[in-house]
């Protein structure tokens, strides 16, 4: 079962990075091209419409992994998952109270939350891959350096949570510009 | 067109005083410097450079303290002081280096307990990582250290004078490096760093003032009437300082001393330039005189509002249970008092006195009423056709500060007496060395006294406690009853104990498991039992102790939150160990760093819940707004609440992450919150003058905009570059400093009062219009 529930996880977060990629190949696409502006147009509309929904259930299944990990696949947190949970739990309510009012310049806005939340996990990483870095802060019970799951040769519960701050502010970023496109209210 | 950052008149007061000073400004003036001279004849008062230590914070009847005295009065041997010498060769020490060291402390405490050459040293107590013996040693014979247990009558420079000299004899044997170290030499350090600093940081502030100043009004004048205003106030708050300390009977800690030099020289730098704004917008549609009184007449109620807030705020200090907090107070409260009065009183006649210099060798644009306009209609166009982008704005603002201020309790608060030092000075290596080859909390390790009864007889009990314990997050190893042996095993030389026990071991019944004298031949366990009796476990059997090593360096927030740990943890430690009945008190300096930190965070929360109702009160009756008195006040604590976070986010993440130093959460609260609220008087003073003249909606964000922005955007420039001067002080703590209060200030006077105090007044405006 943990096994089953780790490799779901990072399955998932795949799928995450594959539509971060999707969504900034769109975006480029759509900034040179008229031609893919006007193929991804259906697309960017529904981006617009469900788009700070999207980002919340992201937040969502962020959330409730981080619980699984904790609570049943035994892994304790170390100061920096606390941090980047911090982040990730007020965000998952935050973004429900976005999608119901759903103002363009309050989903960009909102955006802020995940990129600090991306900074956090960055760091997270990179103590990951440099043990030798790790603040004094890290090493008092769980060092931020144990990776307690390595699938794919780089999924890492950082990687997880870094991937789904990124999803969540580009699909924020994108909802937002969609929705100020389409009138939305002010 | 009135073009003042004030645009609100003056209050009838301030007509009438601003009158009377720029009339009398000369014999004001003369009385000024008469009163210097005098000032300057007594001489500047010198204040001294001993550091705080961890005692002089700890609250009276700390039972950490009186834990510790108790542990001395049973067990006659204390096993942690507060000053060392450290001998380390990474490459590992001589054989007849590590006997010379264990030898020569045994011979100096046997002379030291000699009446008639008692020195400042009780006792010199060394240890050393042979063979890896001691718990918590990562190396092997590469290290010793000498505890050099100071007699209670010596002072701390006789302590370390004593300490000093003790490393000198060490050096005599030229292998690796010896170094003084601990808490008592690392403050005496401290204190000299920042007595050694405080000119040089009076000349940079000075120096960072005289260049923005000067390049904000390109005038020279402007920079020259500021730093005579700087200079009267350093003079005058010294004297001021040394009597205050005479009568109460206060010494003014050397750690004060740069805080409230700074904040005097950026508070009566804002108000000048308050006045000084003002002044240089009159100027440009009156003559000079009328400029002055204008903009004295303007500004004068804003200062006295700004220096009473300020003044409250430093003064809700006093209502801390934590003597130092309150220490801070006196001295905060005369730099605040003192900058408003040379604001008030000395800067107007100045401005008087230069009349159309003021702005030397620039002249007065008289023709120049746009320049505020520029601004206002800039603004206003911004705000109207960029209306959701400014609201995007906004709004990513306060996500992020809300975000920020989520990590406020993100890093704990710690001493960091050590770690605050440069690591190139004598007591930071010694404390590096000793990290590497024990753990970092060596040199001052928690002591746990165990109060039970037939402790003597129970020492697998209190083995089965030592393991419990060293399986605590944050414990890198316990000395106690039965460490010799584990000594032994973790060297190698486990199977060599049980088969000389084997050996030895005689019935039970034949040989008392005590061991007492007399008793015939002892098994090894008895002789190893033997060891700890007296120095570890009280020869009537009431007392144990065991000695914890923590893993970070004993004075830091990390350490105290280990101290927390092992204090919840301990109750359920014994019960598992089976020590039916025991009762364990906790000492040692990260227990009292955790009880300070603890009582400074209760101090806190103390302060907060008078001091923001009571500005939000002050400001209520001086802006006669309930709600924008509380905006300002909101976005005030918002402000700071972030700067801490960031701060608290960066040491955890990136930086040292030994926390946050422990005053700073209670001194940027206080000072952030207070300077905060000067500028929201600023900005709602010219909200609500924008008011009166009818502005509602975009038309009142783009008046505020244009009239105050630029005034708080170079006080709040000037004040965050003067508390970035902190960080010439080489000591981590001021630069945590430095760094909170520079970014907190830039923040509040950049982004928060002329973008989102103006946008969310437009937000009422629009709702009073639906």
């Amino acid at each position: 079962m943990r096994d089953f529930g780790i490799a779901l996880l990072a399955s998932l977060g795949v799928v995450a990075q594959l539509a971060v990629v999707g969504l900034l190949i769109a975006a480029l696409a759509a900034a040179v091209s008229p031609a893919a502006r006007r193929a991804i147009a259906p697309a960017a509309a529904t981006l617009g419409e469900w788009g700070a929904w999207m980002a919340a259930g992201v937040a969502a299944v962020a959330v409730a992994g981080s619980l699984w990990f904790s609570n049943d696949a035994g892994f304790i947190p170390c100061h920096l998952c606390w941090l980047q949970r911090e982040v990730m739990y007020p965000l998952a309510f935050l973004l429900v109270a976005v999608a119901i009012v759903r103002r363009w310049w309050l989903t960009l806005a909102a955006a802020v939350l995940p990129l600090i939340g991306a900074g956090i996990s960055a760091r997270h990483v990179w103590v990951e891959a440099h043990p030798d870095d790790e603040s004094a802060a890290c090493r008092v019970g769980v060092p931020c350096s144990v990776k307690w799951i390595d699938e794919f040769g780089y999924i890492t519960i950082p990687v997880l949570a870094g991937t789904a701050f990124v999803l969540v502010a580009l699909l924020l970023v994108a909802s937002g510009l969609v929705q100020r496109r389409q009138g939305a209210p002010r | 067109m009135n073009l003042s950052p004030y645009p609100a008149p003056g209050e009838r007061w301030s007509r009438l005083v601003a009158r009377r000073m720029i009339d009398h400004h000369r014999p004001i003036l003369l009385a000024w410097g008469a009163a210097l001279i005098a000032l300057l004849a007594v001489g500047v008062p010198r204040f001294g450079d001993q550091g705080m230590s961890l005692g002089d914070l700890a609250p009276a009847g700390a039972p950490e303290i009186a834990t510790e005295m108790d542990a001395v009065r049973l067990f006659r041997v204390p096993l942690n002081a507060r000053s060392q010498v450290v001998r380390r060769n990474p490459a590992g020490l001589r054989v007849s280096t590590i006997e010379g060291d264990l030898q020569g402390a045994y011979s100096y405490s046997r002379i030291a307990q000699d009446p008639r050459r008692r020195g400042d040293i009780a006792l010199a107590l060394p240890y050393s990582n042979v063979s890896r013996l001691f718990p918590a040693s990562r190396e092997t014979s590469t290290t010793t250290i000498v505890n050099l247990v100071g007699r209670p009558e010596a002072g701390l420079r006789a302590r370390e004078a004593a300490a000093g000299t003790y490393a000198d004899r060490m050096r005599d044997v030229p292998d690796g490096r010896v170094s003084r170290t601990g808490g008592i030499p690392a403050q005496l350090a401290s204190g000299r760093i920042i007595a050694d600093h405080l000119h040089t940081l009076e000349i940079a502030s000075v120096a960072v003032l005289v260049l923005i100043t000067a390049v904000w009004f390109r005038s020279v004048a402007v920079p020259l009437v500021v730093v005579a205003a700087i200079g009267v106030t350093t003079l005058l708050l010294m004297h001021v300082l040394a009597l205050a300390s005479r009568w109460l009977g206060v010494a003014v800690p050397s750690e004060v001393l740069p805080v409230v030099t700074v904040v005097a020289i950026g508070v009566v730098t804002d108000y000048a330039l308050f006045t000084l704004s003002a002044w240089s917008a009159h100027a440009t549609t009156r003559d000079a005189r009328t400029a002055a009184l204008s903009a004295v007449a303007e500004t004068l109620p804003t200062v006295a509002a700004a220096a009473f807030t300020t003044g409250i705020g430093v003064a809700s200090l006093l209502l801390a249970d934590m003597g130092f907090i309150r220490a801070f107070a006196p001295a905060l409260i005369a730099a605040v008092a003192v900058a408003g009065v040379v604001a008030m009183a000395l800067v107007p006649c100045l401005v008087a006195l230069c009349g159309d210099r003021v702005l030397w060798p620039r002249r007065v644009a008289r023709a120049d009423p746009m320049a505020g306009g520029v601004l206002r209609s800039s603004t206003l166009g911004v705000l109207r056709r960029r209306r959701a982008v400014v609201r995007t704005l906004v709004a990513a603002v306060l996500v992020g500060l809300v975000t920020c201020a989520g990590f406020v309790r993100a890093a704990p608060g710690g001493f960091n007496v050590v770690t605050d030092l440069p690591p190139d000075s004598e007591v930071a290596r010694g404390a590096t060395d000793a990290a590497e080859a024990f753990a970092a909390g060596i040199l001052s390790p928690t002591l746990l006294v165990v109060d039970g009864s037939g402790l003597d007889d129970e020492e697998a009990g209190l083995v089965r406690l030592t393991r419990e314990i060293e399986r605590i997050p944050g414990v890198a190893g316990v000395l106690g009853p039965g460490s010799l042996r584990a000594g032994l095993e973790r060297a190698g030389l486990g199977d060599a104990v049980t088969r000389l026990e084997d050996e030895l071991a005689t019935p039970a019944d034949a040989e008392p498991a005590t061991g007492r004298a007399g008793a015939g031949p002892r098994s090894a366990s008895d002789v190893l039992a033997g060891v700890s009796r007296g120095v570890l476990v009280t020869r009537d059997g009431h007392h144990a102790r065991l000695v914890v090593v923590l893993d970070r360096e004993a004075y830091t927030g990390a350490a105290a939150d280990t101290a927390r740990r092992l204090r919840a943890e301990l109750p359920a430690a014994v019960e598992r160990a089976g020590l039916e009945g025991a009762r364990v008190r906790v000492a040692g300096d990260s227990a009292l760093v955790a009880r300070v930190v603890d009582g400074l965070d209760r101090d806190l929360v103390r302060i907060l819940l008078v001091l923001v109702p009571l500005q939000l009160g002050v400001l209520t009756v001086f802006l006669r707004d309930l709600l924008m008195s509380a905006l300002i006040v909101a976005l005030s604590v918002l402000t700071t609440a972030a700067a801490l976070g960031a701060a608290a986010l960066y040491d955890v993440t990136a930086g040292p992450g030994d926390g946050l130093v422990f005053f700073l959460p209670v001194a940027a609260a206080v000072l952030l919150l207070s300077i905060g609220v000067d500028y929201g008087v600023l900005v709602g003073r010219a909200a609500l003058a924008a008011r009166a003249r009818g502005a509602r909606g975009d038309a009142l964000a783009a008046e505020v905009v244009a009239t105050a922005g630029p005034t708080v955007a170079v006080v709040g420039v000037v004040l965050a570059a003067t508390f970035a001067t902190l960080a010439l002080v080489p000591l981590d703590s001021f630069r945590q400093f430095a760094v909170v209060m520079s970014g907190g200030a830039l923040v509040d006077t950049l982004l928060v009062r002329p973008l989102i105090m103006p946008m969310l007044l437009t937000l009422r405006g629009e709702r009073h219009a639906g």
